[in-house]
Order: C-alpha cells, then structure tokens, then sequence
C-alpha cells in the first residue's frame, strides 16, 4: 500500500497540478466569456446579439473534443499553432462560456419584468438597472448551475490528455503501461477527481452562501 | 493554405460511414441510461437506509468524475476479469453508466413531484409496493421526465467522440485517421464540427417541439 | 380469535412523535363494532394522526393498535408486513384531499384496487363499482377524468373508492373541508346514507358539528393527543363536563 501510493502518488500529483491549471485557467475564461455573450444575447443591438448566439449554438451544438482537435490539429492550417496547455486552457473556457452564457441569460430572464418598469419609472438608465437592481437578483440565481457547470469543466480537463498534455489522466496512463496496476491505479485517480469535484462543489455553495446572506443583511 | 473544396468532398463518404457508428452508439447509450437511470432513482428511494445510500454515492462519483477515464477502466479492466467486449461495446456500457447517474436526477424530479398523498391513498388502499411504483407514481412520475431525458439523448450523441480514445472508430476518429495519412486535419475535423453542429441543433429544435407538444398534451 | 365484543379500533398507551414533538402520549381510544364516533378538537390536536396510525400510515413509538383483534402495533413493536395488509384490509380511508389518481380514470381509480388486492376480474370489478357510484349519484361520471369533477364530485367519488374493497371500518379526515360551501350538503349527504345504511364501523373527523350531532353515536374531543371527553353527542353539545370542551365549542358554534 505505501509502496504503491510511493511509487504512483508523485506523478499523479504532478498531473494534478496541470488538471487544476486546466480547471482555474478554463474556469475563468469561461466566467468572462459567460458574462459577456450572456449580456449580449440579451442586448437591443443586433451586432452584439447575433455574433453572441452563434457562439453559444455552435460551442454548445460540438462537443468539447471535437473542439480541442479542431483547435489543436486544424487552427495550425490557418498558421495560429497554440500549445496543448494554452490550447486546453482556450477550448474549455470556450465550451463552459458556451453553457454559463445561457445560465446568465436565463438567470436575467427570471428576474421579474415588474423590477426594470420600476427602475424605469425612477428614471434609471438601462445600464444602471441591470446593475444596480437586474444582476444582483440574478446572481443567486446562477450559483448552483454555475456549480454543476464547473465540475463539468474540470471532467472536461482530462480530455486535454488527449492532445498529450500530462494532466492527471495522462499520468495515470503513462503509470498504467509502466506497472499494470489498472485497478488500484485507476480507482486512486477517479478518487482524486471526486475529491476535486467535492472541494469544487463545496466552494461553490460557499459562495452561494455568503451571497444570499449578504443579501439578506441588507434586504 | 486554405479550404479545399475536392479534398473536403473526397472524405465526406467514409466520415458519414463512421457516422453511422455515431449514431449507433448514441442510441445504444441512451437506451440503456434510460434504464440504468430509472434503477437507481427507485432504488435510491429503497426503505433499506444501508441501499438508498450506497446507490446515492455510487451516482454522486460516477457523475463528479471523467467519463474519459471510466472508458479506460472498463476497457482495460473488463478483460482483467475475462469480460471480453468490442470497443464500441464497451463504449455503450461507460456512456450508459455515466448518463445513467444523469437521467437518475431526472427521474428522481419526476418521482418527488408525485404528491405524498399519491402513496398514502395508494397504501390505504393496501396496494403492494410494487403496485404503487408499476400503477400510481411511475405513470405520474414518467411523461413529465421523457422531454428532459430527450435533453440527454442530446448530450450523449456529443459525447460519442471520446470513444475515439478506446480505438473506436467513430466519426472524429475517422476524421482524424484520414487527417494523419493526408496531412489535412482542417476539412475531415471542421466536417466533423459541421455535422455534430447539425444535428445538435435539429434535435434540439425537435425537442422544443416534444416538450411544446407534452404541456399541450390532454 | 374475534369475538362480538371486540372492538374494530383499540388504541392502548399510544404515543406518537414527530422528533421533538410528541403528537400522542399514552393515548387510549375504542372503535366499536359497528358504532359512529365523531372525533373533534381544534386543529393540531392530532386527530389525522389517530386516523392515519389506524391506516398504518404512520409509524408509532410506543404502545397497541389493534385493528379488529389484529395487532398493528404490540406494544411498540410493529407487524410485519403480511399482518400490517391483513389489518389494513379491514379498513377504507377518505381525506381531506381526496387523493384520486389524476392518471387514471373515475372508474380505473374505483377498480383498480379490487382488480390487484382482491383478485377481482375486469367486469366484475367494473360493475361493482358503478354500483358504487350510482349510491354517490355519480354513474354518469365513470368515464370522466379526476380533473373533470367539481370538489364535491372528487370526494364522492374517493368514498367510493374506499367502499370497493368493501371494508368493515371506515376513516374520514375533514372530508368537507377543502370543499366550497355548496358542495359540503352533497358529501354529508352521502355520508348520512352511509351510516343510516350500513353497519360498518366509521370515524369522522369534522367539524361540522351539526352534522356530527346527528350522525355519531358517541363524540370524542380530543386536545393536546389527549382525549379530554367522550359522550353521546347530546350530552358532548349539550352539557359538557370539561372546561376546555365548552371552550372549543363555544368557539366553533356560536350561539
Ligand atoms: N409530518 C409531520 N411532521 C411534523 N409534525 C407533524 C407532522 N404531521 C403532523 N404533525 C404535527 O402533529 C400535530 C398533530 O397533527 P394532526 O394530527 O394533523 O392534527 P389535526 O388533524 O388534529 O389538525 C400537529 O401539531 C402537527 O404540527
Ligand atoms: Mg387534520
């Protein structure tokens, strides 16, 4: 037992020091990327709205490996040659904006019609409303989807090792063919995604709390 | 470089051949997340505390960990145990189990929205629990499930490409098979995009219309 | 094992608890064979919990239930399943919610029982309970969806329900009370007919205590998951003995 956590515990460490570059990086590509194209599909201009939409239909109608290999093996035919880790970083930001641009979107759309007439009838600016009034009833909203999406985002990482970036599933295959201890060797890895999944989750709902709290105090 | 239109048409065949194996796999999948599913969603609500909550932590790791990395545990560990499959079978199985811990959420929705006065009547009426789930919950518990479910018969399609990783030869391994031997990755890989964009987008539209259809429903 | 005297309902040191709260202490209560007894009490007073204990609806933390001699509950202890269905047999239930399958149609939901608990066929099920749903003055309805029927409708379509399986006791929990006020007459109504016609054993929740009046052989007002008094009714309305009795009666009949 010690002996094996000896052996394979230190490269899969090392692996998960790049799932979790993979996961924060990704994570906050995905944030501003949500922010933006959600509050662009609901925009008056259609400049904003259409080149928005086409992003979240076509990032959301791929599925995050098509995407890394299109960006990894096809974006060099137009001479833009990323790194995997950029690369990874890049496509997983780009699928979960995809997604939390329709949490956004439809956190807003939940936020009762009655709250922009009023904030109209106090002759607030439209930006003023959906900051001041519109986004700080949404945000509560958009916490335990926001959740999910991350977990998904970091189950997305290990497909990065797929374009030979050594995150924590290419550790453990690289640990695999070495040893042939599948079973213990597998099961230690999917036990360390669980704990990341848990420790992400629980961060989340920390977050969540200290929002509808906070909301609370002042309300 | 740019687009080559002849080469792009030269891959379309064997790109839509693999398609089909795409399909299969989805379908395949789904079926038996669908099944799998409604299993751990009554099970969950088993009256024997020690299976409700064994099944409630198996649902909670496979859902929180890769599907990447559950494919590779049954492909090289089913042999181990002289379980001899096909890649795409063993595709089917890791895509069914992992959306099967998915659509357990939407039965388990399902299933509690049925009100206590459902079971209750039921129980007074010395119904067997079986009886209760077969005649009473389910049927209530199921139509509102199925345009949800739909939702991951979607998902499952998308996630088809990672069988690539266990020598399945689905589309984007197709795609990227021909890419290597031609040194053209762009046109197989951005048909491939072309032709999950589709199809994601046609069965969402269609779903819409189930789910329109079902709230207009009696 | 039965004999006439048993009765159809025996609570003995009966306790209840939700957590913290205890609904039922050391609670004693009869059903006779055959006799009406109107359970009233202001509300929280655990009168649905003595209804849905009877039901096996709900589990207890000390004490015996007994349903016609079956033991339900021995001293704590509960019946294993086998009994718990024998018990329960004896037994229809009406709430205050009706609870009908919305899935199933007014006939399926009158069948559907007698087809799977009692081994009745298709047809012989499906006649017994149009009989049953001309005596609520709703033949007509057999065919019509649970969503289709006014309140007063439902809930006499749910005592139908409850009759199919042809119990000896029958429970009802404020029947009337979710109804709109025109509806109440044509429920009592067939619970009046029930009673005048039949010898089954009845409990009823309500509070119409007019209607109590007149259809109970016995009264029992119960405060606290205590009974505080039992009596005929015109001694119970008329002159009752205990404070808290003329209390809530002064409350809920003002004259
Ligand atoms: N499921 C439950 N959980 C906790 N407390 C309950 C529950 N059901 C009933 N109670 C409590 O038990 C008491 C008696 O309830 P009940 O029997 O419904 O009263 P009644 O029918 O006389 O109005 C009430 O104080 C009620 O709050
Ligand atoms: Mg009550």
């Amino acid at each position: 037992m010690i002996e094996f956590l000896q052996t394979h515990l230190p490269p899969l460490v090392a692996g998960l020091r790049v799932t979790l570059q993979l996961t924060v990086g990704g994570g906050i590509c995905a944030l501003v990327l949500a922010a933006l194209a959600g509050l662009a599909r609901r925009s008056s201009r259609r400049w904003l709205r259409w080149p928005a939409t086409v992003y979240v239909e076509v990032f959301r109608g791929t599925s995050a490996m098509v995407q890394l290999f299109w960006f990894y093996f096809a974006l060099p035919f137009f001479g833009v040659s990323l790194p995997a880790l950029v690369t990874g970083v890049l496509v997983l930001g780009l699928n979960s904006g995809a997604y939390g641009a329709e949490v956004v979107r439809s956190a807003i759309d939940h936020v009762p019609r009655g709250q922009w007439e009023a904030g109209r009838a106090l002759n607030l600016s439209d930006q003023r409303i959906l900051l001041r009034i519109v986004l700080p009833q949404a945000l509560p909203m958009m916490l335990p989807p926001a959740g999910n999406l991350v977990v998904e985002l970091m189950k997305n990482t290990a497909l990065v090792s797929l374009i030979t970036l050594s995150e924590l599933t290419f550790a453990a295959q690289v640990q695999r063919a070495a040893t042939l201890e599948t079973v213990p060797l597998f099961a230690l890895t999917l036990l360390i995604y669980f704990v990341l999944a848990q420790v992400l989750l629980a961060g989340v709902r920390r977050i969540e709390h200290y929002v509808t709290r906070h909301r609370g105090s002042r309300a | 470089m740019s687009w080559d239109w002849h080469y792009a048409w030269s891959v379309l065949p064997p790109l839509l051949r693999a398609f089909v194996v795409t399909l299969e796999a989805s379908l395949a999948g789904f079926v038996l997340a669908a099944i799998l599913g409604l299993v751990w969603a009554v099970s969950r609500m088993a009256p024997v505390r020690i299976v409700a909550g064994t099944v409630f932590w198996i649902v909670e790791f496979v859902r929180s960990t890769p599907l990447l990395i559950q494919l590779y545990f049954l492909y090289y560990v089913l042999p181990e145990y002289g379980v001899v499959l096909s890649p795409l079978a063993i595709g089917i199985l890791a895509l069914g189990l992992h959306y099967s811990c998915y659509t357990a959420e939407v039965y388990r929705a399902g299933i509690e929205a049925v009100p206590t006065g459902q079971w209750e009547a039921a129980r007074a009426l010395n119904l067997t629990p079986r009886a209760i789930w077969l005649r009473i919950v389910l049927p209530q518990a199921l139509p509102p499930a199925v345009p949800v479910l739909g939702n991951y018969l979607i998902a499952i399609f998308k996630e088809t490409p990672l069988l690539a990783a266990i020598t399945v030869m689905e589309m984007l391994q197709t795609a990227k098979l021909i890419g290597a031997e031609s040194f053209r990755y762009l046109e197989p890989l951005t048909i491939t995009g072309a032709v999950f964009l589709l199809v994601s987008l046609l069965a969402s539209f269609a779903m819409r219309r189930l789910e329109v259809a079902h709230v207009f429903h009696r | 094992m039965s004999s006439i005297a048993e009765p159809a309902l025996e609570f003995r040191n009966v306790t209840k608890r939700y957590g913290e709260t205890t609904v039922l202490e050391d609670f004693d209560f009869q059903l006779g064979a055959g006799e009406k007894v109107a359970l009233i009490g202001p509300s929280g007073s655990g009168k649905s919990t003595v209804l849905r204990i009877a039901m096996a609806l709900e589990d207890i933390q000390g004490g015996t239930v007994r349903v016609h001699g079956i033991p339900l509950w021995l001293d704590g202890v509960a019946a294993d399943r086998a009994q718990t269905r024998r018990a329960r047999a004896r037994l229809g239930m009406v709430f205050q919610h009706f609870h009908l399958f919305p899935h199933l149609s007014v006939l399926e939901n009158l069948t559907l029982a007698p087809r799977l608990v009692n081994k009745k066929k298709a047809d012989e099920a499906a006649e017994q309970a149009i009989a049953l749903l001309r005596r609520v003055g709703l033949e007509d309805k057999a065919q019509a969806w649970p969503e289709q029927l006014s309140g007063g409708q439902k809930q006499r379509v749910a005592i139908a329900r409850a009759l199919a399986l042809q119990p000896d006791i029958m429970l009802f929990d404020e029947v009337t009370s979710a109804l709109d006020p025109e509806m109440v007459g044509e429920v009592l109504e067939v619970l009046r007919e029930l009673g005048e016609t039949t010898s089954m054993s009845m409990l009823l929740v309500t509070h119409e205590m007019a209607f109590a009046r007149q259809f109970a052989d016995r009264v029992v007002f119960m405060d606290g998951g205590k009974v505080v008094e039992a009596g005929p009714p015109e001694e119970l309305f008329g002159n009752p003995r205990e404070e808290r009795t003329r209390q809530f009666l002064s409350r809920v009949q003002p004259m």
